[in-house]
């Protein structure tokens, strides 16, 4: 398994180097290799191997009390010196004693309505304390105010960890200050953005003189700090979303050593919406390195990574453009999205006005928090023809896709909820209800069997006794996949597909076109790009339930993410302790703490470190 | 061996009355290496490692309405395909949340355990 930009910590004080062209030596190298073992149908993960390193001083330092955190820790010290006590800040309560509720109805409330578990809490008199992590801070002061059991609630944190600080501390050199650090790094930022093309040029720092002269590289436990540090700052130099967007259209980071991109995450967050960004002349060597700015940068329009390992990677061009859906131009070179073609000799008597003059649907690649752990992109691309074709062809896809041994069976969902637009609406689902599969409600046995299609004449006859329906894939941010390898039989590869999305349906007995959303499971068996056959077929077609997103009750989100949940993500033992170490190092944390801002924050690196950036109090 | 059908209702019936009563007692319904959960677009593999997320969620009282249930057998050997669809109602909550949820169930031993668990909430 690959792991990365790790190295510096087992190495202690290893030295700041300035190469031979002067490039600042940000990071070590990083490993090379794969993205480890890819996550398959059953096999391939190696899971179980137990996490290296650093891990054994984190069981050490859990199960220690939590203490309230403070800031002001020692510069230098050694990981093992620093104090524990950073991993919890601790958050007041009041107003719970007026209630009718108890201080441990308060305390399940809170955690109900911060979808969170708190570890640890106290009560002093009519103040109930909290401790949770800092990176959750926001999150629960978002209920301040809020109504529990006949009362408000006031919830507080007059003692909040000065993040700000904290990071400006780490990155400060020996016999200097915080506030000349802000300074400087707001002198680096003068000088390096240019107006006339809003760049923000932040390429080749280690030859930078207003840092070389302030001893911002004697250290290399400072160094790593600096980006943070000057990523913070940037942040405070604009003063709104727009005027960030408005200054900076472009960012160079070229030549600063940076093996991965972590100490530069909050980049995202600072200028979400940039449009060029260059990372040229680096030492970012795998897909792990450049994780925390997945889904990130959704407006990017060229990217430079030139100059770095990375770019040999049979996979790279495909993952660069596949996260990065607006993408024209990677490493100068124009990017070829895959053309989207209907299966051959497939439509299109009927084009919907959302495919292009060749009948091709115009289907930006998704960038949702879908599990596409794709051939190639087969799958998708299979997907696209598929759904065309299904609308305006069915012969088509049932010659090319389907075999005598593919299933398909339907059931319909009458109890989903739907949009409010739609609600009190007869959903007339007469055409649906005889072919439905649904065995909560289906008893009759023959009746069970019998409405299973299997072969290609069968699929056939029921999809045709079924209304026209119009599927629009360019619309991707309605639909949602996970896709995997699997193995459909005993030694056979295929893929796992579960679709969610929705189609126009022109319903006759309405004479409306009714909208509705379905979920649609598949196993393919596939043996190349054109040779994809489907398995089994299990559609499930509900109400339309909207692009709401999903309302989990009650979580106020800190950053708003447009356009869908972020889904749960579980990395495996090598990989959190890779999290836990780049976390540690970027936020200037005990892996202790560490670990416990990225287990509430789901293990998602960039989420936890930004929230340690953004949660925190003004200048001094 | 029973048909597919029936152990297919039988399986979710037993999978989701276990999950809102004890999720920990899931563990005998995966196998300690090839059961693979994808739950939300993240993967997780082995009993173990599916416990412990199924186990961590953020609640602690859920109840499982199904509103629909579909079954298929999968290939020649027995492997059986359940496709389930319903509402999940977390915590006493008012809201509750439509899923989707996949098993892949392979036969072993007379009885059969979880190859693949996809599970998804569902806008609405």
């Amino acid at each position: 398994m690959g792991s990365n930009g790790i190295q510096k910590r087992t190495g202690g004080g290893r030295p700041t180097r300035i190469d031979q062209d002067g490039d600042l030596d940000m990071d070590a190298p990083s490993k090379t290799g794969g993205r480890g073992a890819r996550r398959g149908g059953g096999r391939s993960i190696d899971i179980n191997s137990a996490p290296k390193g650093p891990a054994a001083d984190r069981t050490g330092a859990s199960g220690s009390g939590v203490t309230r955190s403070r800031g002001g820790r020692s510069r230098g010290g050694t990981r093992k010196g620093r104090p524990t006590d950073q991993s919890m800040i601790g958050i007041k309560v009041c107003g719970w004693k007026q209630s009718k509720g108890s201080a441990e109805e308060c305390v399940r409330f809170l955690e109900r309505k911060t979808n969170m578990k708190f570890r640890k809490t106290s009560k002093h008199g009519d103040t109930l304390v909290i401790y949770i992590p800092p990176a959750r801070l926001q999150a629960v002061l978002d209920w301040d105010k809020a109504k529990f059991a006949g009362v408000n609630l006031r919830i507080t944190a007059d003692v909040i960890t000065d993040l700000f600080n904290t990071t400006m501390a780490a990155a400060t050199p020996q016999n200097s200050n915080t506030t000349a650090t802000i300074g400087i790094l707001e002198q680096v930022l003068e000088v390096r953005y240019k107006p006339e093309t809003r760049l923000l040029d932040l390429s080749n720092l280690g030859e930078e003189p207003l840092l070389k002269a302030n001893g911002f590289f004697e250290l290399n436990s400072t160094t790593s700090k600096m980006f943070p540090a000057l990523m913070a700052v940037a942040d405070k130099k604009f003063a709104s979303q727009q005027a960030k967007r408005d200054a900076v259209v472009s960012v160079s980071l070229a030549n600063n050593s940076l093996s991965s991109i972590s100490p530069v995450t909050t980049l995202s967050l600072t200028f979400p919406d940039i449009r060029n960004l260059t990372l040229e002349g680096n030492r970012i060597a795998d897909m792990k390195s450049m994780e925390g700015w997945k889904n990130r940068f959704r407006f990017l329009e060229v990217l430079i990574m030139t100059g770095n390992p990375i770019v040999d990677l049979p996979d790279y061009r495909h993952e660069m453009i596949r996260r990065y859906p607006r993408l024209t131009l990677l490493d100068n070179t124009l990017v070829d999205r895959p053309k989207i073609e209907p299966v051959a000799g497939g439509p299109s008597q009927n084009p919907s006005t959302s495919v292009d003059a060749k009948g091709r649907p115009i289907l930006p690649l998704p960038t949702k928090p879908d599990l596409t752990v794709d051939m190639n992109g087969w799958v998708m691309n299979f997907l696209a023809k598929y759904y065309v074709s299904y609308d305006n062809s069915k012969d088509v896809v049932i010659k090319y896709c389907y075999t005598a041994e593919s299933k398909f069976s339907l059931s319909v969902n009458t109890s989903a909820p739907r949009v409010e637009a739609q609600q009190g609406e007869r959903q007339f689902w007469d055409d649906y209800i005889p072919k439905s599969r649904n065995m909560k409600r289906l008893q009759d046995t023959s009746e069970i069997i019998s409405r299973v299609a299997v072969g290609p004449s069968e699929i056939f006859e029921l999809w045709n006794s079924l209304p026209a329906v119009k599927h629009d894939m360019s619309n991707i941010a309605a639909w949602c996949f996970d896709i995997f390898p699997v193995e459909v039989a005993p030694g056979v590869e295929g893929v796992f597909v579960c679709v969610h999305g929705e189609f126009e349906e022109e319903n006759k007995k309405s004479g409306k076109v009714i909208k509705r959303s379905f979920d649609r499971t598949f196993m393919l068996h596939v043996t190349g790009p054109e040779a994809i056959k489907v398995v089994s077929d299990m559609l499930v077609i509900r109400s339309y339930s909207g692009l709401a997103g999903v309302k989990v009750e009650s979580v106020p989100t800190v950053e708003p993410i447009p356009e869908t949940p972020v889904p749960k993500y579980e990395p495996t033992p090598e990989e959190k302790q890779t999290k836990i170490t780049q976390l540690a190092e970027t936020a200037g944390l005990t892996e202790k703490a560490a670990e416990d801002a990225l287990v509430h924050s789901d293990w998602d690196l960039e989420n936890s470190w930004d929230r340690y950036v953004y949660c925190h109090v003004g200048f001094p | 061996m029973a048909d597919f059908n029936t152990v297919a209702t039988q399986f979710t019936e037993y999978y989701y009355t276990t999950f809102d009563n004890n999720r920990s007692q899931l563990v005998p319904l995966y196998d300690s290496n090839e059961s693979l959960l994808t739950f939300e677009g993240a993967q997780v593999q082995g009993a173990k490692a599916i416990m412990e997320k199924l186990e961590t969620l953020p609640f602690t009282k859920v109840l499982h309405k199904i509103s629909t249930l579909d079954a298929q057998p999968a290939d020649p050997s027995g492997a059986i395909l359940v496709l389930v669809t319903g509402q999940l109602l977390i915590d006493d909550g008012e809201h509750p949340q439509s899923f989707s949820q996949t098993f892949h169930l392979i036969p072993r031993d007379g009885s059969y355990y979880v190859r693949n668990d996809v599970f998804r909430l569902v806008y609405g």
